[in-house]
């Protein structure tokens, strides 16, 4: 005579699923979210100044009246047809001080942009950093002070330069804004290849004309 | 005895419960999810990229603020060059024309402080810094003289040194202008 078979036997175990319904729910509603609030394009704010002669007011320093005025630095850089120049307290090619005027001629094509980079990290390193005197208020480009949100002013490194941290440019009247934006790229940091740190070089650029 | 018919048979069908394959929906999901979150930005677009026209690219890593917006075009992309006042992203009206824009002053002209100004655009500022200086005295809201500026990547040294002077000449002293932000 034949057994019955167990009931055991005929039991199946469900597979135990996770219920991922509402995980979808919150995902659905999310991603609508967050597509509204994308970035797709990262946009990014370049700060010139005016040509000296144009602006109104303001400085770099904030030195008061009755010191004695610092001494400038007159960083200049320069671009023609051939290359870009750089050059300080007023050198010129005909002078050939040494450290104080240098030129780069065009490669490949453009403008050596690496080059004008590592000179001008050279200016800062060897010039414009030991000048460092203390720390001063800073001011904003119509000369007022600059304060935190939080009340207390800001506090910038005081340079022995009146214009430590300014650039003047000059370039042909057919160079593209392109072109510039480089230029201003490499006048304003530059990544030191010795250290692989990013060094600030001189961030406030004022454009002119030199004829 | 008759037989069920086919309907009844057939018909525990419809009881049985049949699950959606979820788990390859979840991973598309959380993929766009991670995408997403990582495209995201707290603080929304203050500053839109006016269609037609084609943005510098840098490696400067501040980011935009809101403030009165101009807009200069070459006109390469949009043929039609010129300076134009912009809102959310849209050019509203023309300032000036290319013809003035792209005007280059030579010999007599060339010591003339006015050849470097545009004149649509100076009016416009004008009007705008009296509107900001009428909200600092009423609302306390401080006039900074901050403008932002939409060049096109082909607009020329000359042109945007004629936008820069007017700037200044009308008390818009901060200039900064819109670039995309490349790695």
């Amino acid at each position: 005579m034949a057994f019955k078979p167990s009931d055991k036997r005929k039991y199946v175990a469900d597979e135990a699923e996770l219920n991922l319904l509402p995980i979808l729910n919150m995902i659905i509603v999310l991603i609508p979210l967050l597509l509204t609030s994308a970035e797709w394009v990262k946009l990014g704010l370049l700060e010139t100044r005016l040509p000296p002669a144009a602006a109104a007011g303001g400085g770099t320093g904030a030195a008061t009246e009755e010191e004695a005025p610092l001494p400038k630095l007159s960083l200049l850089v320069a671009v023609d047809e051939t290359g870009v120049a750089v050059s300080i307290e007023g050198a010129t090619s005909e002078t050939g001080e040494p450290g104080k005027y240098s030129y780069f001629p065009v490669k490949d094509g453009t403008l050596d942009y690496a080059a004008v980079g590592k000179e001008l990290w050279r200016i800062r390193k060897d010039l414009v950093l030991p000048s460092i005197k203390g720390k001063e208020q800073a001011v904003d480009a119509m000369g007022k002070a600059r304060v935190n949100p939080d009340g207390s002013p800001v506090m910038v490194d005081a340079y022995g330069y009146d214009d430590a941290e300014t650039v003047i440019i000059s370039a042909p009247n057919e160079m593209p804004f392109q072109d510039l934006v480089k230029l201003l790229d490499a006048t304003r940091q530059f990544r030191n290849p010795e250290s692989g740190r990013t060094e600030k070089l001189f961030p406030t650029p004022m454009m002119g004309k030199i004829n | 005895m008759a037989a069920p018919s086919n309907m009844r048979k057939n018909s525990g069908r419809g009881n049985k419960e049949e699950n959606i394959p979820l788990a390859s929906m979840m991973d598309i999901f959380t993929n766009m999810l991670l995408f997403l979150i990582m495209s995201y930005s707290a603080t929304g677009m203050l500053v839109e990229q006016v269609d037609s026209l084609e943005l510098p690219q840098s490696n400067i890593d501040t980011t935009p603020r809101a403030s009165l917006a101009i807009v200069v075009d070459s006109g390469k992309l949009s043929g039609v060059p010129g300076v134009y006042a912009e809102e959310k992203g849209k050019r509203t009206t023309q300032l000036d024309t290319g013809e003035t824009l792209f005007y280059v002053p030579t010999g007599a002209d060339a010591q003339n402080p006015d050849a470097m100004s545009l004149p649509g655009l100076g009016q416009f500022l004008a009007d705008r810094a009296a509107d900001l200086k009428d909200r600092e005295a009423q609302l306390g809201i401080p006039f900074d003289g901050q403008i932002t500026i939409q060049a096109d990547a082909f607009v020329d040294y000359n042109s945007i040194l004629k936008v820069l002077k007017t700037c200044g000449d009308h008390e818009f002293a901060m200039t900064q202008f819109v670039v995309i932000k490349s790695e």
